[in-house]
């Protein structure tokens, strides 16, 4: 890992996730969102990508580890949740324990992925960053006809469009920020969940996603309305953009970043993270590109 | 696009043996060391034998080729690459070949057990063939040394003969193929641990004063201009056609996969995979439009280009969003949807990458355009 100074919000005070997962990787990303005691994400049938290193979070009933050769090189672990499988889903489509044992489980064993959909753009953010640092340096030190390829248009505008979509993505993440307080109101959507938590300092979740964001709680709660995104329904196209800029970033390495050893492997590897903890995060399903 | 007889049979064949490919994906994928493991299997062999159909004479071996490796990857495109025979050396052979070369070639790789090697690209310049390194200087006795490296090359580790690209000097025209036989003194192959298309074992070759004696050098026959850069380039266009068949065939088993599952769909899913299959079929038309062009050389190989460039933007469509139509989480639930999402993104980097693409279809427009052709 470079210690290449990250030019996010974390100048003053304590780091901010994107910047635990550009300086220490996906895993150390993952830890920074991750409550171990809270629901663990996982997708319909169970299966989620947890990070190595915390026991807690392996301590559930039902859970099996499962082989994953490449999530193993990010330290991730593959697992399967059998009390969350789809058989399980509740009446109301929220996840429910199936091997539960007559509520023997206690209730907070495992869950939905939902509350992490936000923060793990500022992961992704991290990680793409990241990769973009190091693709540029690679390709400035690379020359075609006497000129080094950061000269070219085409590689110019394939940097452009990376570096945008995270100027984007950060400036929507700081506005979600700041939409929990006026949205607050709205108890019953789970989806606001992590973003009412952002009221609350003790939240491992959403603390330094604020801090990303640059917002105190006076700021959130007289933020303008129309100044805050919704978050829940940003996090779809936040995700389609990192999909899209994590391709354009991978291929900047050239046939280099198509081996398994190459560090921008953890750009594929977190897409995979975000089927389980992003679950439906997406709206880009079209043909159009 | 009609297909004839003989085009029709290379594709209802290896259609036939797709399944068989496809039960050996997740395996290959895990181990693609073991292929000998499974070369008796009868959708192995099947590839082998179209792979060693004779050229027709007067007719496009390109478009059969590419026929058969969109069916091949209907299957599975690891899978279909590490089938041993001639690959893509072969579509080389065919091209700059004499016979009695050709026949070497052939009788080198007709075992069923034997792989072979297509050195093209190199890790400073990529496939940019003009500014390509590897030498092949005369020996002093008639012969030539190779020397150079070549990587991302694939069955570069457990290949046993080859086409290796190099140059005898400074000019497009010096460029030169020879076939190369291993294990030979001079010669190292290793296999890389890559991200996806595993089977295919891509690998780096080490040239170091590699005796090449002069009857292993391709395009004698042919005049200086056809053999050197004219050769290379043609070599080139007809391999990206090939990778652009690997990308429509796994688009295509991942729409087939996709919409074998989940049987009952909402309005919204049925009209995205409707998209996708008119999507599939129009590339998969366009490529094989392709194919005829470079098997006509009517000097319009930006066609290949344009045609991997959309193949290779339709797999990596496919393989992002199709999965999703099983729902969230697909992608850690089906290995194979995201192992073929991993063999998508080696396609946009072999013989060269989208840009590269770009760049072939704009000069080949401009050209046309300097020429009136576009206005006409």
């Amino acid at each position: 890992m470079t210690t290449t100074a990250v030019p996010t919000a974390s100048a003053v005070g304590p780091p901010t996730v994107e910047d635990v997962a550009y300086r220490e990787g996906l895993a150390a990303g993952l830890r920074a969102i991750l409550d171990p005691l809270a629901p663990v994400p996982v997708t319909p049938e169970g299966y989620t990508l947890l990070p190595a290193g915390c026991p807690a979070l392996f301590e559930r009933p039902g859970l099996t580890v499962l082989p994953h050769a490449l999530a193993a090189t990010e330290g991730l672990v593959l697992v399967r949740l059998e009390a969350w499988a789809r058989g399980a889903t509740g009446p109301d489509g929220a996840l429910r324990p199936r091997a539960c044992g007559g509520g023997a489980q206690p209730p907070r064993a495992c869950g939905g992925g939902a509350r992490y959909a936000l923060p793990l753009v500022a992961v992704r953010m991290g990680l793409l960053r990241r990769m973009l640092d190091a693709a540029v340096a690679h390709l400035a030190g690379r020359q075609s006809d006497g000129a080094p390829l950061t000269a070219r248009q085409l590689v110019q505008a394939a940097v452009a469009d990376a570096a945008t979509t995270l100027e984007t993505c950060g400036h929507a993440l700081s506005s979600a920020a700041r939409a929990p307080l006026r949205q607050a109101a709205r108890p019953s959507s789970a989806a606001w969940a992590p973003l009412r938590q952002a009221a609350r300092p003790s939240s491992a979740a959403w603390a330094p996603l604020r801090q990303t964001a640059q917002l105190g709680t006076a700021g959130a709660s007289t933020a303008d309305p129309e100044s805050t995104v919704d978050g829940a329904a940003a996090a779809g196209w936040l995700h389609a953009r990192l999909d899209r800029a994590d391709l354009t970033v991978a291929t900047m390495f050239g046939a280099a970043g198509y081996l398994r050893g190459h560090p921008v492997r953890c750009l594929h590897v977190a897409a995979l993270v975000r089927e389980a903890w992003a679950p439906g995060a997406s709206t880009d399903h079209g043909w159009e590109s | 696009m009609e297909l004839d007889d003989r085009l029709r049979r290379v594709r209802d064949e290896l259609r036939e043996h797709a399944g068989g490919l496809r039960a050996l994906a997740m395996v290959v994928d895990t181990a693609p060391g073991d292929m000998q493991r499974h070369l008796e299997a009868s959708a192995v062999r099947a590839v082998h034998r179209i792979g060693m159909l004779p050229a027709r004479r007067g007719a496009g071996r390109c478009l059969e080729l590419v026929i058969g490796t969109v069916e091949a990857a209907r299957g599975d495109a690891g899978v279909a690459l590490a089938c041993p025979g001639p690959s893509v050396a072969g579509a080389v052979v065919e091209l700059l070949a004499d016979d009695a070369q050709r026949e070497r070639f052939r009788a080198a790789v007709a075992d069923g057990r034997t792989w072979a090697f297509c050195g093209i690209t190199e890790p400073a310049v990529g496939s940019d063939a003009m500014q390509m390194a590897t030498a092949l200087h005369p020996d002093g006795a008639g012969g030539y040394l190779l020397s150079g490296v070549k990587r991302y090359i694939g069955n570069a580790g457990r290949g046993t003969v080859g086409v290796v690209f190099a140059r005898t000097g400074a000019s497009p025209a010096s460029i030169r193929a020879v076939l190369v036989e291993a294990p030979a003194p001079g010669l190292r192959g290793t296999a890389l641990d890559m991200l996806g298309l595993r089977g295919a074992q891509i690998g780096q070759l080490d040239l170091d004063r590699l005796p090449v004696p002069p009857e292993n050098l391709l395009g004698g026959h042919l005049s200086t201009m056809r053999r050197g850069m004219w050769g290379a380039i043609r070599a080139f266009d007809n391999v990206r056609v090939q990778v652009g068949a690997l990308a429509v065939g796994t688009a295509t088993a991942v729409y087939e996969y996709v919409r074998e599952r989940r049987r009952e769909l909402t309005g919204t899913e049925a009209a995205q995979l409707e998209a996708a299959k008119a999507r599939i079929d129009a590339v998969r038309d366009l490529l094989y439009r392709a194919a005829a062009e470079v098997d006509a050389d009517r000097g319009r190989g930006h066609l290949a280009s344009l045609a991997k460039l959309e193949a290779v933007a339709l797999v990596l469509r496919a393989t992002s969003v199709l999965p999703r139509v099983l729902g969230p989480g697909a992608l850690l639930e089906h290995p194979l949807l995201e192992k073929w999402r991993r063999d998508a993104m080696g396609m946009e980097f072999m013989e060269g990458t989208s840009d590269i693409q770009r760049l072939n279809v704009a000069q080949g427009y401009l050209r046309r355009a300097g020429a009136g052709a576009v206005a006409a």
